[in-house]
């Protein structure tokens, strides 16, 4: 294959990649109002082989936004309603007594819902810490053990949890183990006037608009292939690093709001889930390279939920955010 | 390859045009801090003219140190070059390209290899060929232009005015005329009649202007400047004490009473005029005067001047039957010659003052100021008065006292020329000379040296006395003047310290000078 046809090829699949993102993301839009940026991250979170914590308060959308999300793809979806009295095995599945036709009765894995390519972990902060550790192997590893065996899952998997911000009584926090593990964290902000208007519009007549599937199980792993190919230079990586070690209080490039209010900074998994999200957001724009710009796009999903906050930062109402704000406008980049 | 190529080329381009922008940016960066600190050296040397050196090896040393340190640090700033890496950069922000050049660029510096990233590539370069550099690196003139031209009018603007924001600035020598012909003292002296003293102060002052000379020759220089106005100074004085003698002896006859009311009035050129018209009336001379072809023959070779002058006024007496014309002749002559050695005394003078401001301005003004508050030495002192007609406020006050009448002259369009000044007390009208009490006290002891020295030969060599002088008390000696430290080895060592120096044998002859200079006054 020479060069032009090479072009040709690699330009039809990140035609392909971006014709496909749009495509999803305007059948959500019939359902979901606004929150494009929460689609979108969705979808990168998706595409990157990540897992998403859709935080907002009651009724904005969380679950309804997965339910959409698991109509218009393709994709067997399960939903897990996290309470405090669920166990480990109401998500992995368990080992039950079957009788075969001889009369022999032998143990056989029953599997639970996280057997499936969507799983909705709604409430997650909702269930104990033991529950909420039967996520880890499965989010970390695609796989679950059970009765000494390992179970892959199937591909894609992709676990969308949601939290409730405010009632926190009676609640488990999830652990920063387990924190860390999500690709993107997604806020979902309350909708604004116009948007309420359309949210009344579409759930009180008596029919709601339907999606239609327009992604299927094999091309979301092409675009996930296709995302993964893209090329990062090493500039911009650097400059992904630089963002991530400025979150370090400890390091020497650390921002000066990093060293008053940061108690622990971001893994590399956030450097990754940064080089990651850059690219799908890349591809979104029809772009071949990851820019910087890509990094700063993905840089608060992507870390502030890694970034723990120490007792000053909590006592002064600081965030994350605004950290990570101050750190973007602060770190330059290569070359300039 | 071609892809390659063209991002190359572009980066090349735009990195060219960054350099340049960045070097003039930096030369005029320097500008701007050369011109800065050439505004605070000349409202430091103006506001503290004693405290900051401007001219000579204490100021040029460090200044060319200074100076060649910077151009090399500007000099190492503009020799780095922009990186294909910074250009990439630049044309990525410039064009909005979200890093697409940078990015190419590594893959291509790295050899990576993979369709996406050829792809990459290939877009890039299409990008890059789409691109201008003229346009992402315009040739507009950077801010520090601006900069530098607002700080070149700051210069100018504090070069004109600087002088006078300074406390010690004179104004009136800043407009006087004769600071102004100052300025050319070489052409002071190209305009002088020539004599053997106005080639040595030309020479002198060569040397003083010359850039290469040592501090020693400098001080030579001043000191054969200096020996060079004293001798014209007691030339010109006995040459208008003989003139005063003739102006007497004129006055005696009838017909020459116009010829020496001009002379008293100092007006040289007129008694000329009235004696070459007296001559013209007379007849032509039968016979030579033997005595008058051996003193014209060696008229400006043996003698004083006033010896000169005297046998033709006495030829011209009143009590001399009618007018010879050898002796008007002789007389033009003289009065000539003393106007002659008036001016080349005038233009010394005026040079070698001229010299010693050139050399130190400042320093010369804080010592006027300091002998203005000094009651010991009223000889050098500034004269605080300016005279009416030309404003000079820098004529030593006594020492120009008498002498003003006698320089003073006027030319055919009744213009005053020549060194008219007031005297110490501001009046312009300086008295006239009136014979021996008056004399003016330089001459009469001169005088009194060259009649002992005649006389009294014989007696001085076994007397030793002649070295007996009046100097300074302990306590004066003691207390240094700021003039006289800044004085040490430098232009006026002469002026230092002279003035007590009074032989005890002329002791006498002082104090009468000033008891009847104070009688006269008080007339």
């Amino acid at each position: 294959m020479n060069t032009v046809a090479m072009n040709s090829a690699v330009d039809r699949q990140i035609q392909a990649f971006r014709d496909q993102f749009q495509s999803v993301r305007e059948e959500i839009s019939r359902i979901i109002v606004g929150n494009e940026e929460i689609v979108t991250g969705v979808m990168t979170c998706l595409l990157a082989r990540g897992h998403v914590l859709l935080e907002g308060i009651p009724g904005v959308g969380k679950t309804k936004l997965v339910q959409t999300m698991a109509d218009v793809l393709h994709l067997k979806f399960s939903r897990i309603q996290f309470t405090p009295d669920l166990m480990p095995g109401d998500i992995i599945g368990t080992n039950i007594v079957r009788e075969d036709e001889s009369g022999r009765k032998n143990f056989e894995f029953q599997h639970g819902p996280i057997f499936a390519n969507m799983v909705l972990a709604d409430e997650i902060n909702r269930a104990t810490p033991k529950t909420q550790s039967a996520l880890l192997e499965a989010m970390q590893e695609n796989s679950v053990s059970a009765a000494g065996r390992t179970h892959a899952l199937d591909q894609p998997f992709f676990v969308l949890a949601t939290q409730n911000p405010i009632e926190m009584e009676g609640t488990y926090p999830l652990p920063e183990a387990q924190m860390d593990r999500f690709f993107f964290k997604l806020r979902l902000d309350f909708p604004g006037v116009e948007q309420l208007h359309l949210i009344i519009d579409r759930t009180t007549r008596e029919k709601e608009p339907a999606v239609k599937r327009v992604l299927e199980q094999g091309q979301i792993l092409e675009m996930r292939e296709t995302a993964r190919a893209i090329p990062v230079a090493r500039p911009v990586q650097e400059y992904a690093i630089k963002i991530t070690l400025a979150t370090h209080p400890e390091s020497d490039q650390a921002h000066e709001m990093t060293r008053r209010y940061v108690r622990f900074g971001s893994s590399p998994r956030g450097s990754q889930a940064l080089i990651l999200g850059a690219k799908v957001h890349a591809l979104m724009n029809d772009r071949v390279h990851v820019s910087c710009e890509d990094v700063r796009a993905v840089a608060l999903p992507a870390l502030r939920h890694r970034v723990l906050l120490n007792f000053e930062a909590e006592a002064q109402r600081v965030d994350a955010d605004a950290i990570l704000r101050a750190i973007l406008d602060w770190v330059p980049e290569p070359g300039k | 390859m071609k892809d390659r190529e063209i991002i190359l080329g572009v980066l090349h381009g735009i990195g060219r045009r960054l350099w340049v922008g960045r070097a003039v940016r930096e030369a005029l960066f320097g500008l701007c801090v050369l011109l800065y600190c050439l505004i605070a050296l000349r409202m430091a040397g103006a506001l503290h003219p004693a405290g900051i050196p401007t001219s000579g090896i204490p100021a040029w040393v460090p200044m060319a140190a200074g100076i060649g340190l910077f151009a090399a640090y500007l000099g190492w700033r503009i020799s780095r070059k922009v990186s294909l890496d910074q250009a990439a950069a630049h044309a990525d922000s410039g064009a909005a390209l979200h890093d697409e050049l940078k990015s190419a660029w590594w893959f291509l510096s790295h050899d990576e290899q993979s369709p996406f990233i050829e792809a990459q590539v290939a877009r890039a370069a299409a990008t890059a060929d789409r691109l201008d550099a003229r346009r992402l690196v315009p040739g507009r003139p950077p801010r520090s232009l601006y900069a530098a031209i607002g700080l070149g009018a700051v210069l100018a603007l504090v070069t004109w005015l600087g002088p006078q924001l300074s406390p010690f600035w004179d104004a009136n020598a800043a407009v006087s005329p004769t600071g102004a012909q100052e300025q050319d003292l070489r052409a002071l002296l190209r305009d002088a009649p020539r004599d053997a003293r106005v080639e040595k102060l030309d020479q002198a002052l060569e040397t003083l202007e010359r850039d290469d000379a040592t501090a020693e020759q400098k001080r030579e220089a001043l000191e054969a400047m200096r020996e060079v106005s004293e001798q014209s100074n007691m030339e010109a004085v006995a040459a208008r004490d003989g003139l005063a003698r003739l102006a007497e002896t004129l006055a005696t006859n009838p017909q020459l009473t116009e010829v020496a009311e001009a002379l008293k009035a100092g007006n040289n050129a007129a008694a000329v005029a009235f004696l070459k018209e007296i001559r013209e009336g007379l007849p032509p001379p039968e016979k030579k005067d033997e005595q008058f072809a051996d003193a014209g023959a060696g008229g400006q070779s043996q003698g004083s001047m006033t010896e000169q002058v005297d046998p033709s006024g006495q030829q011209l007496a009143g009590n001399t039957p009618g007018l010879n014309a050898d002796a008007v002749s002789q007389a033009i002559r003289k009065i000539e010659e003393v106007t002659r050695e008036t001016e080349i005394q005038n233009r010394v003078e005026q040079v070698r003052r001229g010299a010693k401001e050139r050399m130190s301005t400042s320093a010369q003004r804080s010592a006027g100021r300091a002998n203005a508050m000094s009651s010991s030495n009223n000889l050098e002192a500034g004269n605080p008065t300016p005279a009416p007609e030309n404003g000079n406020t820098d004529m030593a006050g006594g020492a120009m006292f008498n002498r003003g009448k006698a320089n003073r002259e006027e030319d055919a369009d009744g213009a005053q020329e020549g060194t008219r000044t007031g005297s110490a007390a501001g009046e312009s009208d300086a008295m006239p000379v009136q014979g021996r009490a008056t004399q003016r006290l330089d001459a009469q002891l001169k005088l009194e040296a060259v009649q002992r020295g005649e006389n009294d030969k014989a007696e001085d060599e076994d007397d030793d006395d002649k070295n007996w002088i009046y100097t300074g008390s302990q306590q004066q000696a003691s207390a240094l003047q700021y003039q006289q430290v800044r004085a040490r080895g430098g232009f006026d060592r002469e002026a230092a310290g002279q003035h007590d120096r009074i032989p005890v044998r002329q002791k006498q002859m002082v104090k009468n000078y000033f008891l009847n200079l104070h009688e006269s006054e008080k007339k």
